[in-house]
């Protein structure tokens, strides 16, 4: 891309590096058509591995999602998967979270500059990632020891239960798509969250989905769709508020969604072909598995910032580390994507023909 | 490769309409992404504007290349027989 006279947050981009970005925006979109939310948690850390600050990886990783998020949702709307009225609902209190979350990110970086803001990001990541991911695992776990993985309807958590259960005069919603009928008041900080985590960094959807799922009782494919909608409307506000600031990588941006939007429309058929517990085991091995990328990542940050004297030796290896955990991440979660989707291709090809040569 | 490839021909070959989506969108996708890499350096020195209204065009760029990239890859996965559960069903 020749030199390039730009700002010093943004880096030189090469053949090599937008090859890179390519292919993490094609495996993050697949993640994201498929549960939802998710590829923004992997491209993060890419685009920090390739020297992009915290703030400048999360703006531009924003700015990509929204639309994104956008062609994702039009897709499974088509499946019939979309709560939209749940997913405006969820947005406009996720839209709160998102301005708030996104000034300070702005504070951090203008106080703390490129290493304070990159361990900003990832420390939040790590506590997230290991709090919410550990919470889906031990769900997946449940279903694979009960065998309760193969049912299509899920049973709703104890707590969606009572949620559900609660009457507050004035303030319940129904939700056609998602069949629940809870109150308004239940939603807003579930969606506040939502928002202020994806403007930190811009991985909300790892608090919506897995809310929307056990906090208000959603089937996971609707969760996971509905997310969509809350990513677009709220992408779009963080979007507009880093570009105000000056802070996003169009090019960056634009080499992924060219990648991504090949990989969110191939996620999104996927999730016509397979059981709703292959929903939840993508998001919790992914999510563990990049969580450890970033707790290896943290010492390196606490040197830039002179809390910690790591030899420049020790610095790359760790930062290889966690660079080869994040592709390893990447790499698991497509093939499970992948696999299942295959399988209930085959499977349902198979249904097809026993059905054609059923006689009449 | 060579096999895909002759799938994705004999489905372009019996569909005309999806023909002429996926070559409209694909050329245009093209297009886009030629002048893209061809103007990157202005395009982000004005993108990070933060006077006027220039905090508007990222917005904007985005969601032109996703609409049409984006009905591009919808395009491009028909073509290949990668469709929904629903959608084969029907066929």
């Amino acid at each position: 891309m020749g030199e390039l006279d730009i700002a010093p947050h943004f880096i030189e981009l090469h053949g090599a590096n937008v090859l890179f970005l390519f292919l993490v925006g094609f495996v993050g979109g697949l993640v994201s058509g498929f549960i939802g939310s998710g590829g923004a948690f992997v491209l993060t850390p890419a685009m920090m591995s390739l020297g992009v600050s915290g703030v400048v990886a999360v703006a531009s990783n924003i700015c990509h999602k929204f639309p994104k998020a956008m062609v994702g949702a039009v897709k499974r709307h088509k499946y019939g998967q979309v709560d939209i009225k749940l997913g405006l609902v969820m947005a406009a209190a996720a839209a709160v979270g998102v301005w708030f979350g996104a000034d300070i990110q702005h504070r951090v970086h203008q106080a703390y500059g490129h290493a304070g803001s990159s361990l900003y990001v990832s420390t939040f990541f790590v506590l997230v990632l290991f709090i919410v991911g550990g919470f889906v695992a031990h769900d997946v776990w449940r279903m694979i020891r009960t065998g309760s993985k193969h049912v299509e309807e899920e049973r709703a958590s104890r707590l969606a239960r009572w949620i559900q259960s609660v009457e507050i005069p004035g303030t319940m919603m129904y939700f056609k798509i998602a069949k629940v009928r809870v109150s308004f008041l239940f939603i807003l900080p579930l969606g506040v969250a939502t928002g202020m985590l994806a403007a930190t960094i811009a991985v909300g959807g790892f608090i919506g989905v897995p809310a929307m799922i056990y906090v208000l009782g959603v089937h996971s494919l609707v969760a996971s769709a509905t997310e969509l909608v809350i990513a677009f409307v709220m992408g779009m506000g963080g979007a507009i508020k880093y570009a105000l600031h000056g802070l996003v990588d169009i090019r960056l941006a634009l080499i992924i969604l060219a990648g991504s939007l090949f990989g969110i429309q191939l996620g999104a058929i996927g999730t016509t072909y397979v059981k709703p517990y292959i929903i939840k085991l993508v998001m919790a091995v992914i999510m563990l598995i990049v969580a450890v990328s970033r707790i290896v990542e943290i010492p390196n940050y606490l040197t830039e910032l002179n809390i910690l004297h790591l030899e420049p030796r020790t610095m790359g290896f760790l930062h290889g580390a966690s660079f080869a955990l994040m592709i390893m991440a990447l790499m698991i979660g497509a093939f499970i994507i992948i696999g299942a989707m295959v399988r209930g291709h085959r499977e349902h090809k198979l249904s097809l023909k026993a059905a054609e040569q059923a006689p009449e | 490769m060579w096999l895909i490839g002759r799938q994705m021909n004999r489905r372009l070959k019996a569909d005309p309409e999806l023909r002429r989506r996926f070559f409209l969108f694909g050329l245009s996708s093209i297009a886009l992404y030629t002048l893209f890499f061809l103007y990157s350096q202005e395009l982000l020195v004005i993108s990070s504007r933060t006077d006027g209204a220039y905090f508007l065009l990222p917005v904007v760029i985005v969601l032109l290349f996703s609409f049409v990239h984006g009905g591009f890859t919808n395009y491009f996965w028909r073509a290949l027989g990668v469709r929904s559960k629903m959608a084969m069903g029907k066929r």
